[in-house]
């Protein structure tokens, strides 16, 4: 404007063209970076805020709403964001924001517990939360329906999901001393727990639910055998006082071992979740397997005082069987009671495993058997308990018998016990000792003992004779002897006079050979001299100078 | 600049008659060299940059936690409200009434009100109660401290550092970043101009 009022006013100049400066400034970078910054921020919070899930607790022991983290493997991955009581005053509703990309393993099947100090199965957890305070752990599962809303544990699951290993099931008839978490052992080492156990349906046996860790569950055959190893398991029966536990672990707390026949090892290894029977002992669980047992009807007429059920039922000491029950038996028509004993036998192990058999073939066998003398017998287990077992043998020599098949349990033949059997051996002996004939014996032996008496007098008359004729000539004979020895003495007494300690010939031989030393000593004297002074030969003495 | 004005030395009221004062320039006084005037450098956008640059962050650092501590496994985050939350459930209410003044009102009220007076004069229009604002704008700029307290946060988080361990957080940052960008864009503020805008 100020070049116009220079320049005269002429039309014919054109003004120029005034393009405006574009009037960016450099400072609008630094609100575009904050907003860039906040935005970013904004994002991440929005987006990487996972679900928010609601989880339900019988109590919120040790929670804190916005404190309380959710860990998986220590790792956190949500918070508690609030904690509210439900309408009914129930239950706790813990509200949570988890992290983002956790949706894909929070399904049905995920489980949520409280983490504290636990004090459980011998083992003590969750130390560090007594300082940092409780949090709530998850075992995440992939596959299942996805879910917001969670039932919390009472107390931890034993087994995570996804741990390796095998889930297996044992119907029991009862628990013992059992509980979650106690330990599953093979060869004494702990290989797996106790996850759960349930009543069936049938109110009648418990399913317990054991996990066994890998690579262990691999060694759960099809024909495992699992017993109850809780506590102590002190028995008596027939084989004595056996004690048998697996650890002190399983002492305190109860626990469940298992092992494999010898023969399974081309078992087919067991699937998840298949079905076994817990035993109540090792003895039970190891028991030869059976396929069948076949019931006989044993009746005995003596007395079964000792015989338990359960009792042992054996083959020449091979275990074959047990007795299942006891009975009494009144026969009609003879007016007898006698004692009807139930056992269950494997007989069949005997033969070779690929022997198949049905019923008409087992009769046979079984008919020949007894015609060769099989019987059963009540015997004395232990002599201390009085246990008494059934013992299965051939008695070829027992009158024949044969078994009897009709009725619902076939009857096999036994015989009597052995104590009953010592009893009728005693009996005959008693009875054959009744006819020996003591009379006649005892008349003989009074003519023994006269003729005895006659002897003796007999004997009597010879000892007279001998002293009537032998005596006066050993009395002349001891007289000279007398006079003998007499002379003896004095002979003796004189040879004393002559050489005693007194006698003139000891006296004269002492004084002899003391003149000796005497002259012994003065030959040595001069000896002595002459080697001093060998002139002395030649001169004399001489004087002493 | 080509309306005369006539304005009175701070100092020693020696009047001026200023004409025209070019964009980066500052007026002083012909006795004592005090500042009457300074003419700064697109002052309208800047100062409106960096007021929403300072209000971005502003949001960031209460929307995030300042610093995370961390012992033994107890973890503990806050934020600028949650901090004045907890001073004041510990009882002391006036510490945290002078927190929540200090630290987040003043500063705020005091972006806010820039804010209302830029925008408008942006898009050449005449904000209402200018010279109110104006006016609140200086009162309340002497009590933002918001430097105050990041000093504070400074040394007691060195202090804690030994005994537990300490996560800055974004609001920790962004606060920081907030202490400079408000301290620009008061210095770019020019309500001289503004004024003659107006």
């Amino acid at each position: 404007m100020n070049e116009q009022s220079i320049t005269p006013p002429d039309t014919s100049i054109p003004e120029p063209l005034i393009r405006k400066k574009n009037h960016f400034s450099m400072i609008w970078i630094l609100p575009l970076i904050a907003a860039v910054i906040g935005g970013w921020l904004v994002y991440k919070s929005i987006w990487e805020k996972g679900p928010v899930i609601s989880i339900i607790f019988d109590n919120a022991e040790g929670l804190e709403a916005g404190k309380t983290k959710i860990k998986y493997k220590n790792v956190v991955i949500g918070q508690v964001e609030s904690i509210k009581l439900d309408a009914d005053l129930g239950h706790v509703i813990v509200m949570a924001q988890m992290d983002k990309d956790t949706e894909s393993y929070l399904t049905e099947k995920t489980r949520f517990w409280v983490v504290r100090a636990r004090l459980k199965a011998g083992q003590i957890s969750g130390l560090g939360t007594l300082f940092a305070g409780a949090y709530i752990a998850v075992d995440p599962v992939h596959n299942g329906m996805p879910s917001s809303t969670f039932k919390g544990l009472d107390t931890p699951p034993v087994v995570t999901m996804n741990k390796p290993g095998g889930h297996f099931i044992l119907k029991a008839e009862r628990l013992g001393s059992l509980d979650i978490g106690s330990p599953v052992f093979y060869r004494q080492i702990q290989v797996g727990q106790v996850e759960g156990y349930l009543m069936d349906d049938d109110g009648k046996h418990l399913s317990i639910k054991i996990f066994i860790d890998a690579p262990h569950h691999r060694y759960i055959k099809k024909n495992t055998r699992f017993w109850n190893a809780s506590g102590l398991d002190v028995s008596i029966n027939a084989n004595g006082l056996t004690i048998d536990t697996q650890s002190m672990v399983s002492l305190i707390i109860g626990g469940i071992a298992f092992d494999n026949l010898m023969d399974s090892r081309n078992n087919p290894v067991a699937e998840n979740n298949d079905i076994f029977t817990l035993f109540d002992s090792h003895g039970d669980a190891m028991k030869k397997d059976i396929m069948k047992k076949y019931q006989w009807l044993l009746v005995f007429k003596g007395s079964v005082r000792g015989l338990t059920k359960g009792a042992p039922v054996e083959f020449r000491g091979i275990h074959v069987g047990e007795v299942l029950d006891i009975d009494t038996v009144f026969k009609l028509n003879s007016g007898e009671i006698l004692i009807s004993v139930l056992i269950e036998t494997q007989l069949h192990q005997f033969l070779p495993d690929n022997t198949t058999f049905d019923d008409a073939k087992m009769k046979k066998l079984f008919n020949t058997l007894v015609a060769k003398g099989f019987r059963a017998q009540l015997k004395p287990g232990n002599i201390l308990t009085g246990q008494l077992f059934v013992n299965l043998d051939f008695h070829p020599r027992e009158p024949e018998q044969k078994i009897i098949w009709e009725g619902k349990t076939p009857q096999l033949p036994t015989i009597p016990a052995t104590l009953e059997e010592a009893f009728a051996v005693f009996n005959k002996l008693l009875n054959r000792m009744g006819k020996i004939p003591f009379e006649e014996m005892a008349h003989d032996l009074r003519m023994v003992v006269k003729n005895l008496n006659r002897t003796v007098k007999q004997g009597d008359i010879v000892l007279k004779q001998i002293n009537r004729t032998v005596t006066p000539e050993l009395g002349l004979t001891l007289k000279q002897v007398q006079t003998t020895l007499k002379q003896a003495k004095k002979s003796l007494a004189a040879v004393e006079h002559l050489v005693g300690s007194d006698s003139a010939l000891n006296q004269d031989a002492r004084n002899a050979l003391n003149e000796l030393a005497a002259a012994a000593q003065s030959m040595r004297m001069l000896t002595d001299y002459l080697e001093r002074h060998p002139d002395a030969l030649i001169y004399g003495k001489g004087d002493k100078k | 600049m080509k309306k005369k004005i006539i304005i009175a030395c701070h100092e020693c009221d020696l009047l001026h008659r200023i004409e025209s004062l070019p964009e980066g320039s500052t007026a002083l006084c012909r006795r004592c060299h005090a500042v009457l005037l300074s003419h700064k450098k697109d002052s309208l956008n800047r100062s409106l940059a960096l007021n929403i640059t300072a209000l971005i962050l502003f949001f960031i650092s209460n929307a995030y936690p300042l610093i995370e501590i961390k012992t033994e496994g107890i973890c503990r985050a806050t934020t600028l409200m949650g901090g004045v939350r907890n001073l004041y459930d510990q009882g002391f209410w006036e510490i945290a009434l002078l927190v929540l003044f200090t630290a987040i009102l003043f500063p705020g009220f005091e972006i806010l009100s820039r804010l209302y007076l830029l925008l408008p004069l942006k898009f050449y229009k005449k904000p209402w109660h200018m010279s109110l604002i104006i006016k609140f704008i200086q009162k309340i700029k002497p009590w933002g401290m918001m430097d105050v307290f990041m000093l504070g946060i400074l040394v007691s988080v060195i202090k804690l550092v030994k005994m537990v361990s300490v996560i800055p957080g974004p609001s920790l940052y962004s606060f920081f970043a907030l202490i400079f960008v408000v301290t620009g864009a008061a210095s770019a503020m020019d309500f001289h101009s503004i004024w003659e805008k107006a």
